[in-house]
């Protein structure tokens, strides 16, 4: 898994890195409004959550200075102030106690107090998660070929046979996951 | 009749076209290829049809008095704020939550499914949902009607006002537990039956199997687990 961030517009951030060049099996994109902490590199999404795994946020959580305080005690460290950061060192924290990303995401649903999508990256996958309130907006597509999640539906208006895919919008806490076997 | 090809047309030009429409002008739009494209066909003040042919986002048909705009295929529509109580609004399916949100008036008929909060803080608009919808959906609901022929999802009018809301089938056992069923009024019988007319189902759906559900005036308990 690589992670590309950078400050600027998207379609010069893609230019820059070159995406249109890329190939893969699955990607994730995220181009952040900052609401807890400055506009910098450093702040763009996604945080590694861990070897191989990324979380990318919409919304904005109220209680990440408190949990980052925990996890700090916990031995975890942190590079900004952002509050995806510590959403992202959360699962870390879990999944380094043995939880499954799963299990993981689902304690996050009475951990993490605030607004949030999640869509966390994973070498095999990606799942996706809401909470409970779920004001942010999301919705996904499916086909025999591809599944994807946007933000609003105009996201994914190019992708080859969305007219014909199952689309619809992802339950409040309700963990999606997909895996490449 | 006018069709607009949003592939090649700019959305500004073809929204100053329906602005610029006056009554005796032209009176039925077609719209092809919005691909989700947001603010389609807002702020008509005009009694015109618009048909749209593919997926729009949010605000489409927003700030609307007098004309009615047709989703046949989806919309994932979002706000909007309709004054005119005689047109309306039909859509297929959407996915895009809020449909006929803060709406003053006329009437939303979606043909399948409605996502999460419909019908949010409305205000006199009445929506007929053929399906289900999501979940908080008629959220600090004041005035109109609400009709789902489905299910409905979590916080079913949490904080409700004075709008009404028929629903034939609900997954949650709280509000079972404060709607009460026994009884309904004939003036709501007739108010559903209209409804259902204006929506084109009034030979399909037994009244009796739509009752009003009486949410206490408190606040209904926000989804948690």
């Amino acid at each position: 898994m690589e992670i590309f961030k950078e400050v600027g517009r998207p379609d010069e951030v893609a230019r820059r890195f070159d995406l249109a060049g890329m190939a893969g099996t699955h990607a994730i994109g995220h181009t952040r409004m900052a609401t807890e902490s400055a506009v910098t590199t450093n702040g763009a999404h996604p945080f590694t959550t861990g070897l191989d795994e990324c979380l990318v946020h919409n919304g904005s959580l109220s209680n990440h200075n408190a949990v980052r305080r925990d996890l700090i005690r916990q031995g975890l460290s942190f590079q900004t102030e952002n509050d995806t950061e510590v959403a992202a060192g959360y699962m870390t924290w879990k999944m380094r106690e043995g939880a499954s990303l799963e299990q993981a995401l689902d304690a996050s649903l009475s951990a993490l107090d605030g607004f949030y999508t999640f869509v966390v990256g994973t070498e095999a996958g990606f799942g996706v998660l809401r909470d409970p309130i779920a004001c942010k907006p999301a919705v996904m597509a499916e086909t025999d070929r591809w599944v994807a999640f946007g933000t609003e539906y105009r996201a994914l208006v190019d992708l080859p046979g969305v007219e014909n895919a199952k689309v619809w919008e992802p339950e409040p806490a309700r963990i999606y996951r997909w895996e490449r076997h | 009749m006018p069709t607009v090809d949003l592939a090649t047309t700019p959305l500004r030009e073809l929204n100053a076209a329906l602005h610029r429409t006056k009554a005796g002008g032209d009176t039925s739009w077609q719209v092809l290829n919005p691909r989700g494209q947001h603010s389609v066909a807002t702020g008509v003040d005009a009694p015109v049809t618009v048909e749209i042919d593919g997926s729009v986002g949010y605000y489409c048909a927003g700030m609307n008095k007098q004309a009615s705009v047709v989703d046949q295929r989806e919309c994932r529509a979002g706000r909007r704020r309709e004054h005119d109580v005689g047109r309306g609004s039909r859509v297929a399916e959407t996915h895009r939550e809020p449909a006929g949100a803060t709406g003053c008036g006329g009437l939303l008929v979606i043909d399948g499914n409605a996502s999460a909060r419909c019908g949010i803080s409305m205000k006199g608009i009445d929506i007929v949902v053929k399906g289900s919808v999501g979940h908080i959906s008629a959220f600090m609901a004041q005035a109109g009607n609400l009709v789902v022929l489905g299910d409905a999802g979590e916080a079913l009018g949490d904080s409700i006002y004075e709008a009404d809301l028929f629903v034939r089938r609900h997954r949650q056992a709280a509000l079972a537990r404060i709607a009460s069923r026994s009884r309904w009024p004939d003036e709501h019988k007739a108010v559903l039956l209209k409804l259902l007319n204006a929506a084109g189902v009034g030979n399909e759906v037994d009244v009796n199997s739509v009752p009003p559900l009486r949410l206490g005036a408190q606040a209904l308990p926000l989804p948690h687990r």
